[in-house]
């Protein structure tokens, strides 16, 4: 009887901290930054594999825009960080050009670019996470997985975003090569989606503000943005990365995130 | 063989062809080069403008499992000098999860340094494509691929080999005795039919890559010899059978990424070895302008010829990459080889590329090259500095 007593009270230890967002009232422990990032990474969980066409808009401080095409295939890797091989095709002088990236959560990041011209992989530095992604406002580090062990959080406040409530979470990265001092992110408390981050350099100036709108959800679970605007503050550049279509469940395995894969044409 | 190729290819298309997944994107490019200097033999054309199509056609089946690509690409020379023809690619994929077969006529990379490509070694170096040697012919070839946890083993039969192409007496970049056209002589007695193999294993582990190599057939680098014929000077390119073995080698340390290659190559009553050595340090999203800066240092050596002015003998490269990160994709890379035991020796380059609007692109390079002593290699070139400008479009 008391070691059932016990067990319920672990359950409930570890459910309290949940509830007590659906219901402010019943809070009995504060809820931390670090139980808002675990939530929201355990929502995301399972989904698996995805394949997704997106376009990218680049718009520079005159607001002149030239467009990116890529297919995007992800595959999730429990305990450590996710694998993805993009495809780009647009404009037609990349076409071919692919990108294998294979990110963890305790070592470095591994990256290689295959450059169809000279049928070359080349392997990219893993310093490069605080560089532009194709000449984007996105970075790379703005595109890999989100993984709860890479930042330290504070929840900062509470407070009404749009029609939702928002958890206002600081995220300070652990990664040195991360290209920034902190980000702030609204995480709506209904489903735990991010709403909007800010992104602080360096010098813990304000460097770039990403909306994400147009949420729908797959496989009755998993929420995703089919609309992601990155604006550049100190440039006045921005990137609109649009998901025109994304499929769940492909069955992809490790072998389809090799080396020789980059190399497909098809 | 090429019959045989085709014939399968064609089967193929039509057992399957209704599942088929295809695309195809053409590239025309139109180059100009200039020559500010005279040329030592007043024979020597200065360049003319030149016409390139290139045309990738790809199809895929059962789900990509097999494909076929296919890349011809026509030359034009407006004085005909560097014309040129060549299938890139006719190759046909069959790929499972931890294998592929690739068969046809194809192109493979090996290595990993900047300066120089010593390793890769399976296809034939174009250089009517331009000096840096980094275009190259179509191979035929019979490739298995084999991917475990262990790295990937490589293993190609090369059924056929190409010669090197080198510019006739009316070409500009050339020795100053012409390469006698059409007079290859090959150690081996069945020639260019020589049956080569190949092999390369590849092993990833965190931030450290290494690769061996072995290669057993004709050499893709020829020696020459002088001939006199009709009171005229020519060189002949002889081709010998070679075994070679290679290694690469790269590690990682944040910025820093380490480069290595080397090789041993035994001819019959000789061998030699060389090896490439360098670092590449990039500055991502430098003074938070997005531009990326990277900084390459290699050291060259070569064993085989003692004459202190050979090429990559005891060379030392310093190279630039910028990358703007700009709508255009605009980079640069420059690059400056200068010989340890010359100081006279050395040559340099510039290449800059961007994209005009999504269809068009520009290209300009630009080579120097200097030598005072009369048995330096780069003696060959000392008039023939050159700019080169290119317009590409893409549909």
């Amino acid at each position: 009887m008391n070691i059932k007593f016990n067990q319920i009270v672990k359950v409930l230890a570890v459910a309290l901290p949940l509830s007590s967002v659906a219901s402010a009232s019943l809070a009995v422990t504060p809820l931390s930054g670090l139980d808002v990032a675990k939530e929201r990474k355990l929502r995301d969980t399972g989904w698996g594999d995805y394949q997704a066409e997106t376009t990218m808009i680049l718009r520079n401080a005159h607001g002149e825009e030239s467009v990116r095409k890529l297919s995007i295939n992800v595959l999730e890797v429990l305990d450590d960080g996710d694998k993805s091989i993009n495809f780009f095709s647009y404009p037609k002088d990349i076409k071919g050009t692919a990108l294998l990236s294979v990110s963890h959560i305790h070592s470095d990041d591994e990256q290689w670019l295959y450059l169809p011209a000279l049928k070359r992989t080349k392997r990219i530095a893993s310093s490069n996470k605080s560089g532009p992604f194709m000449g984007s406002e996105f970075s790379y580090e703005d595109l890999s997985s989100f993984e709860v062990e890479k930042s330290d959080y504070t929840l900062l406040r509470q407070e009404a975003c749009g029609e939702l409530t928002c958890f206002v979470l600081e995220s300070v990265p652990k990664d040195k090569y991360s290209g920034y001092k902190k980000r702030i992110s609204w995480i709506d408390t209904t489903h735990y989606r991010v709403q909007k981050t800010e992104f602080y350099d360096k010098r813990d100036t304000l460097l770039k503000t990403l909306t994400l709108f147009n949420y729908k959800q797959y496989l009755e679970t998993y929420w995703r943005p089919h609309t992601m605007k990155m604006i550049n503050h100190q440039s006045g550049k921005s990137t609109d990365l649009l998901t025109e279509e994304i499929r769940f469940k492909n069955g992809l395995s490790d072998s389809d995130f090799s080396q020789t894969q980059l190399k497909r044409v098809f | 063989m090429f019959r045989t190729v085709l014939l399968t290819l064609f089967v193929l298309f039509y057992t399957v062809g209704a599942y088929a997944e295809e695309s195809i994107s053409t590239q025309v490019s139109l180059e100009q080069r200039l020559f500010w200097q005279s040329p030592v033999d007043p024979e020597q054309h200065s360049d003319s403008t030149i016409l390139s199509i290139e045309t990738e056609y790809a199809i895929s089946w059962l789900e990509g499992t097999h494909g076929v690509i296919f890349t011809p690409f026509i030359q034009l020379d407006t004085d005909s000098i560097r014309d040129n023809t060549d299938v890139r690619e006719l190759l046909w994929t069959y790929r499972q999860d931890t294998w592929e077969v690739r068969s046809g006529v194809g192109k493979v990379f090996w290595g990993q340094t900047e300066s120089m490509h010593l390793v890769d070694i399976v296809n034939q170096t174009d250089l009517s494509g331009g000096v840096d040697g980094e275009d190259k012919l179509g191979q035929p070839m019979i490739n298995i691929v084999f991917s475990r946890e262990w790295g990937s083993a490589s293993f190609f039969i090369l059924p056929y080999f190409r010669e090197r192409e080198f510019p006739d007496s009316q070409g500009r970049l050339r020795y100053s005795v012409p390469v006698v056209p059409n007079r290859n002589e090959y150690e081996a007695g069945d020639e260019e039919h020589h049956l080569d193999l190949a092999s390369r294993w590849h092993y990833i582990e965190g931030n450290a890559e290494v690769a061996l190599s072995y290669f057993d057939g004709t050499s893709r680098e020829p020696s020459f010899y002088t001939l006199k014929e009709n009171d005229e000077l020519g060189l002949v390119a002889f081709y010998p059978q070679v075994q070679q073995f290679g290694l690469e080698s790269l590690y990682i340390d944040g910025s820093w990424i380490w480069k290595f290659e080397g090789i041993y190559r035994t001819y019959t009553n000789n061998h030699f070895h060389a090896m490439v050595a360098g670092v590449e340090y990039t500055q991502y999203g430098i003074f938070y302008s997005g531009f990326d800066l990277g900084w390459i240092v290699e050291y060259q050596f070569d064993s085989r010829d003692q004459h202190a002015s050979a090429i990559g003998q005891n060379d030392l490269m310093l190279g630039a990459r910028i990358v703007f990160n700009d709508l255009a994709s605009t980079e640069v890379l420059i690059g400056f080889i200068q010989d340890m035991d010359d100081s006279s020796s050395h040559y340099g380059f510039i290449e800059a590329s961007g994209r005009l609007s999504d269809s068009w692109k520009f290209k300009m390079e630009s080579w120097f090259f200097s030598a005072k002593s009369p048995i330096d290699p780069l003696r060959h070139f000392e008039r023939d500095n050159f700019l080169q400008a290119s317009l590409h479009y893409y549909f």
